[in-house]
């Protein structure tokens, strides 16, 4: 069975699907079985608008490695920023 | 179907309907029928947590070409409308579904089966991962089914911090009340469940004498069934899926 291993981070922004910009106040993070990249286990970032949290969906799925370096990343722009 | 030859005729109608759930809601459900006067066995498969998606729509055509009446029940009815892979997001960062909602459109899936004209009156249930934990939820909980086959179904053994509201039993306490044959089908490389709990599951069956065939493959973790995801492990899954057509003929043809 998946791991049901899931957090929800309330934040602040926008989202492009295949045409347009929307805006997003939450984001599901999940730690379980890959749906297609080529590993076990994988972390997905599911972008989302709660006054339609199912059809305003922006995906992404990255290996756990990955999910670290954009956590770094994230983190060193921000330092450059002093934010 | 078993002894299909090439001349023979073959043909289904595969359609999504609308059926009566055991709590009285209706729900839509994936139904497939071999044409026929029958009388045919029956499936009801509990798709897993990915959702109501084209895998498990794959896998009830499958067991209609080999014979049987085959319905999935969308589990994720009531959560929303979207595309499998969103609804299945929406519902897994609510924490999944409840325990009882999930037996309750299992069973009504069933009864849709039993009223089906052509229906041999017997019933089985298959499941993968969140699914194989509900088939053998439901082998334990209610005598609706005649066979069940439980694929990777992970938290069948609970500790109590894994407890919850939708989840409030952890399924292995049950087996003493399992009412049908099991099969189950397991990866030796799966995370969950490991094969410690596949171990303690396999023990508690044991102490209970109950009727139940283990298989549990070397070199498969996961899902190992799944053709379309990069764990997919062909050699494995072949010989899964002729262990399932074995035991369901056997258990839900005669």
């Amino acid at each position: 069975m998946c791991t049901m291993i899931s957090e929800k981070a309330n934040i602040k922004g926008a989202g492009k699907n295949s045409s347009n910009w929307i805006p997003i106040d939450s984001c599901d993070v999940y730690y379980d079985h890959s749906n297609y990249v080529d590993c076990e286990h994988s972390i997905t970032l599911s972008f989302n608008n709660k006054l339609n949290p199912i059809e305003s969906r922006i995906t992404v799925e990255i290996t756990p490695e990955s999910a670290k370096e954009i956590i770094e990343k994230i983190n060193a722009a921000l330092n450059q920023a002093n934010f | 179907m078993n002894n299909y030859k090439t001349h023979d005729y073959e043909g289904m109608v595969a359609e999504t309907v609308s059926i009566k759930s055991r709590n009285g809601d209706f729900i839509n459900a994936y139904l497939s029928k071999p044409l026929g006067d029958g009388p045919f066995p029956s499936i009801v498969l509990a798709h897993h947590l990915p959702g109501w998606d084209e895998l498990y729509k794959e896998f009830t055509r499958k067991f209609t070409h080999h014979g049987y009446l085959a319905i999935t029940p969308d589990l994720y009815f009531r959560e929303g409308n979207g595309s499998p892979d969103d609804v299945a997001s929406e519902v897994r960062s609510q924490g999944g579904i409840s325990d009882k909602q999930a037996l309750d459109d299992l069973v009504g899936a069933a009864d849709h089966l039993r009223s089906l004209p052509n229906s041999n009156n017997k019933v089985g249930i298959f499941g993968t991962c969140s699914g194989g934990r509900h088939a053998f939820l439901a082998a334990c909980t209610v005598d609706t089914f005649d066979a069940a086959i439980e694929c990777w179904g992970g938290n069948i053994v609970m500790d109590e911090t894994s407890i919850t509201e939708k989840q409030p039993i952890s399924p292995v306490t049950l087996s003493s009340s399992l009412s049908a044959p099991l099969l189950g089908i397991f990866g030796n490389d799966d995370v969950s469940p490991p094969p410690d709990q596949v171990d303690k599951h396999e023990e508690v069956l044991k102490e209970n004498n109950k009727n139940f065939d283990f298989y549990r493959y070397d070199g498969a973790g996961h899902g190992f069934m799944y053709y379309d995801r990069p764990y997919y492990r062909q050699q494995q899954s072949v010989d899964a899926w002729d262990k399932i057509f074995k035991f369901t003929e056997k258990n839900l043809r005669k």
